[in-house]
């Protein structure tokens, strides 16, 4: 019956609660069925089976020995085919890597390079260029490199602190106009977007494995598994006021890597 | 009638007759817990049929459109062809949303069963010779199956399972020597390469379904070669076994638990609802959800990628980064323990007989202890897969739950295991029918008992 | 027929037992659903003023003033100058008293770190008097107009997840920040309170806080559009049943475990036991 309404059900396009419903019906019904009938209308038992050991009699391993060992001679005999054969299956293992490489792109320097360049102007997802005026203090955006807005190594966040009371980093002090903050979006643990900002206390948070970075201090991190700090890109304002990168990160961005270069600013 | 001239014919090109009179007659156990294992095969069938029904509808490429289908609130927004296939299957194949829910909820029973299964098989002892090697088609079986998941959990191309692929990348990269390689060379390229949902689809349903096909007829080959193991009992010997035949009773009551958990899937597919990606948006390199888990079948994984501590090793221009030892070190250990682990009892425990009667857990307390042990480690990274969750839920600070979950993760496995062996010990030695019923008494007199216990063991393993 | 009636009443127990774990998980489900918090009772009773007097007191500035230094001023100071449990509300304007007081984020009886959205303690005239009280106490931005019928709910969905999601979940129900703060649910969130909030940058009080998006960030139109799409969380398409809370794989797995397998292990163990009448 159930099967019935399940045809007629789809015949009308289906909806998904009633479906659901009529299998578990129409399935239950012939399972319970099934159950009952083979607990209590068939032969029960118990029955004995008997097993033999998993082992093989002596004689039949002994005949084994022989078959194999004896064509083993043979094939031993031979000493040079062997080698060839070997060496063929060789080849062709070396021969297997080339399609494998085709797999991918050789990794290169791209890990180490993102899409911005000197002089690159910040736009938001949608193209358009920030310009200085565009966020207020305590906001945040995601932009990208001019050009380049599906460049997901390229992602930054850009942070508006007050520049009253923040204090850059030795080194960087010119990285940040007008309290103005970029850094890599993309967490240097396990490379999800680290998207999530408070703005009163300054952390930015990674919502995959709960790393905390400290906006202020150089986006270091302060709990969590995450090990380096986001690497920050030196931003400037040109004449027209759009804020422009001065240059690509200085470090390569996202989760590490065995040759990233190891001795990162600690 | 006609079926003994169907017989008959089948007979006359085969001489299958005398196979099948064997077969037919060929008795299982009753036990129920030797069904955990059936309830996986089963979820596999449910995972075949529902999985193939779905293959027609998805389209496993990651070019840009703009959605215009029937889900309103996404129209004119711009998603993968895949993102927009699977809204198709949602939302305008008839039936499609009942499949693809009970292909999820398949894929998680279908791994929960294995586990369950082999927890069964672990503390029975029943991967001792002669089904070591069955035990290492199911351990592998288990491995596949958590891998097969992932890859299913990531071809829709939403945010959450876009950030379950940015997160397997960010764990290929971390490989000492070849991780940029294996990296670029599995996605093909840096992430988010374009190719990666295409290769996705082909090891979903061609590579991994054989793969898993393939050594599932193989452990139920062994088995029906072996015969079951059973419980020990009145008339039970290792050279006989004791149940039901195949025909007409074990096939009835097989037949009937596979309907049974087709029904139960059934019903979850069409009323709890299971990955509503629709809700989650297409995938967006720059985008992000939190909450943000694995299926449960990897919590364990995200768990200790969440509790590992901020260390990494730095020497001579070259790193080891933090996510290789909770996302790779530690998945090899336990896998390569889990295959060794027939092995070692058997190298440690001098035991290396035939064994076809099963143990209770109370008969080998150390192996009891060691598997609670490990069970209780795996549940604490399980738990600290959802420590947001568990944070907002007790509003308490994050990073204290992942600290308070870190300390147990080291103690209290420990500490269940002590639990666990004595009071194994206690059973076994009070000869009580239940761990209630075990008088305090038994608990306390372990030194006196150790010596003659010592002896027994020795005696018995000698034997 | 003897064997029939066996299997009727062998079949009694596991059929109820199953029924009634798929029945209390189907409760449990329920009550995920449903994560939005019970209302707490109002801090503070206002029906001390019957709403018949109110009228009589005078202008609506009047009654705000009257409310103010009754509820407010222990914190506030009573010339709103702010004191050491709470901030100056000169200038903060309308936008920013509208949303504290119709999230009941305020009043509270102590400072809180993060108090959670609540039920208004106070009816919508009071709120309006209060509101229009402090924004005569200085210039401040004004209450947003929202439209969300003017919104686009597919741009609404793309901003959302851009901006919105990564603290507050793709399905609006909310998650954790650092050190025991929170991004509340948004499932109770009016359009007017999530324009107000993004902003003013949330209600944090001195810690937390949520950033400010601003008219050059997000437009006003886009903030139309992003209303619309938490109006629509707020009530989603959940084509596939019962939602289990819109959390995600975590809920799953638990239902896998506690609901699927233990209703199967149920249903083998039914299976693998002899019944009664065969027992040997």
């Amino acid at each position: 019956m159930a099967s019935i309404g399940l045809t007629v059900l789809y015949g009308f396009g289906g909806q998904p609660q009633i479906e659901g419903a009529l299998i578990f019906v129409a399935l239950g019904g012939i399972s319970l069925g099934l159950i009952l009938w083979g607990k209590h209308l068939m032969p029960q038992g118990p029955f004995v089976e008997e097993r033999e050991p998993m082992h093989s009699s002596p004689e039949e391993r002994e005949a084994f020995a022989l078959d194999f060992f004896q064509s083993e001679e043979g094939i031993k005999r031979r000493t040079f085919l062997g080698r060839a054969l070997l060496a063929a299956l060789g080849a062709l293992g070396v021969a297997a890597i080339f399609p494998i490489r085709s797999l991918g792109p050789a990794p290169g320097t791209s890990l180490f390079r993102t899409a911005w360049r000197k002089g690159s102007r910040l736009v938001r997802s949608d193209g358009t260029a920030v310009t200085a005026q565009d966020v207020q203090v305590g906001g945040l955006l995601t932009v990208f490199p001019e050009g380049h807005v599906d460049a997901a190594d390229s992602q930054t966040v850009l942070i508006r602190v007050d520049p009253n009371g923040f204090r850059p980093l030795p080194g960087r002090e010119s990285w940040s106009p007008e309290g103005y903050l970029a850094y890599s979006k993309i967490c240097t643990h396990a490379g999800c977007p680290v998207g999530l900002y408070e703005q009163a206390s300054n952390r930015l948070f990674c919502p995959c494995h709960q790393s905390v970075f400290d906006v202020l201090r150089g986006a270091e991190p302060t709990a969590g598994p995450a090990t380096r700090p986001l690497p920050q890109l030196p931003l400037e304002v040109d004449g027209s006021g759009y804020l422009r990168a001065q240059s690509d990160f200085d470090e390569p961005v996202g989760p590490g890597f065995w040759n990233d270069g190891g001795n990162r600013r600690p | 009638m006609i079926t003994k001239r169907i017989a008959r014919w089948f007979d006359d090109r085969l001489r299958a007759s005398s196979f099948a009179h064997h077969a037919l007659n060929k008795v299982f156990p009753d036990d129920w817990s030797f069904m955990l294992g059936e309830i996986a095969l089963y979820a596999f069938v449910v995972l075949v049929l529902t999985g193939t029904f779905l293959t027609f509808f998805f389209e496993p490429s990651s070019r840009q459109i703009v959605y215009h289908g029937s889900y309103a609130p996404l129209r004119g927004v711009s998603m993968s062809e895949a993102y927009a296939s699977v809204l198709r299957i949602s939302f305008d194949v008839r039936g499609g949303l009942v499949f693809r829910q009970m292909h999820h909820w398949a894929a998680d029973l279908f791994v929960a069963a294995i586990v369950a299964h082999m927890m069964r098989i672990f503390f029975t002892g029943a991967f001792r010779r002669p089904r070591e090697i069955n035990w290492i088609i199911g351990v592998t079986l288990l491995l596949l199956g958590i891998f097969n998941g992932f890859t299913g959990y990531s071809m829709p191309d939403d945010l959450l399972s876009g950030t379950g692929l940015r997160i397997a990348y960010s764990i290929a990269l971390s490989i000492p020597f070849a991780g940029t390689w294996i990296a670029f060379l599995v996605f093909g390229g840096e992430f988010p390469a374009q190719d990666i949902i295409r290769r996705l689809l082909i090891v979903h349903i061609m590579i991994m379904p054989a793969l898993l096909a393939g050594l599932i007829v193989a452990h139920l080959a062994i088995l029906w070669h072996q015969k079951h193991s059973q419980f020990p009992g009145p008339g039970r010997t290792e050279t006989n076994v004791v149940g039901s035949k195949l025909f007409p009773t074990y096939t009835a009551k097989s037949l009937g638990l596979f309907f049974g958990i087709t029904a139960v899937l059934g019903a979850m597919g069409g009323l709890l609802q299971i990955n509503p990606v629709w809700l989650y948006g297409p995938f967006k390199a720059q985008a992000v959800s939190s909450p943000a888990q694995p299926d449960w079948y990897l919590g364990w994984l995200e768990g200790a990628l969440r509790l590992f501590p901020s260390w990494e090793i730095r020497a001579f221009g070259h790193s080891i980064p933090n996510p290789f030892f909770p996302a790779v070190v530690l998945p090899t250990f336990t896998f390569g323990m889990l295959y060794a682990w027939p092995f070692l009892e058997a190298h440690f425990a001098a035991d290396r007989e035939e064994h076809q009667l099963l143990n209770r857990p109370r008969d080998h307390p150390l192996r009891t202890a060691i598997g609670t042990m490990a069970f209780t480690f795996y549940a604490l990274l399980l738990l600290a897969g959802s420590n947001d969750i568990i944070a907002k839920a007790l509003r308490v600070p994050v990073n204290g739950v992942t600290w308070v979950l870190r300390i147990l993760a080291l103690t209290l496995p420990v500490l269940v295991a002590l639990v666990a062996f004595r009071s194994m010990k206690a059973l076994r030695e009070s000869e009580a029918p239940g761990l209630l019923h075990v008088p305090w008494s038994a608990f306390r007199h372990r030194s006196q008992r150790a010596e003659s216990d010592r002896s027994k063991a020795e005696l018995g393993s000698r034997r | 027929m003897r064997a029939v009636r066996r299997a009727v009443a062998d079949l009694a127990r596991p059929v109820l037992l199953t029924t009634m774990v798929t029945l209390a998980m189907v409760a449990f489900g329920r009550s995920f659903g449903s994560a939005a918090p019970t209302p707490n009772p109002p801090l503070i009773v206002p029906s001390t003023t019957p709403s018949g007097q109110t009228a009589s007191v005078g202008s609506q500035g009047q009654l705000g003033r009257l409310i103010y230094l009754r509820d407010c001023a222990w914190c506030h100071g009573n010339q709103a100058e702010g004191g050491d449990r709470g901030p100056a509300l000169i200038g903060v304007g309308a936008e920013s008293a509208d949303f504290m007081l119709t999230t009941g984020r305020m009043p509270i009886p102590q400072v809180e770190r993060q108090p959670p959205h609540r039920s208004p303690r106070y009816p919508p005239e009071q709120i309006d008097a209060l509101v229009a009280y402090i924004s005569s106490l200085g210039s401040g931005p004004a209450i947003p107009a929202v439209d969300p019928s003017a919104g686009n709910l597919g741009q609404g969905e793309d901003l959302y997840e851009e901006n919105c999601a990564a603290c507050h979940s793709s399905t609006g129900i909310g998650a954790a920040l650092t050190t025991g703060l929170e991004a509340p649910s948004l499932l109770r969130s009016t359009p007017v309170q999530v324009v107000e909030a993004m902003r003013l940058g949330g209600a944090g009080l001195r810690t937390g806080k949520m950033p400010k998006f601003g008219p050059d960030v997000i437009d006003d139109q886009q903030a139309n559009s992003i209303a619309r799409y938490v109006q629509y969380l707020q009530h989603p398409e959940d084509r596939g049943g019962q939602p289990l809370g819109r959390v995600g794989p975590v809920v799953d797995g638990f239902v896998t475990w506690v609901l699927a397998l233990a209703v199967l292990v149920l249903l083998i163990r039914w299976i693998g036991t002899r019944s009664r009448g065969n027992a040997t």
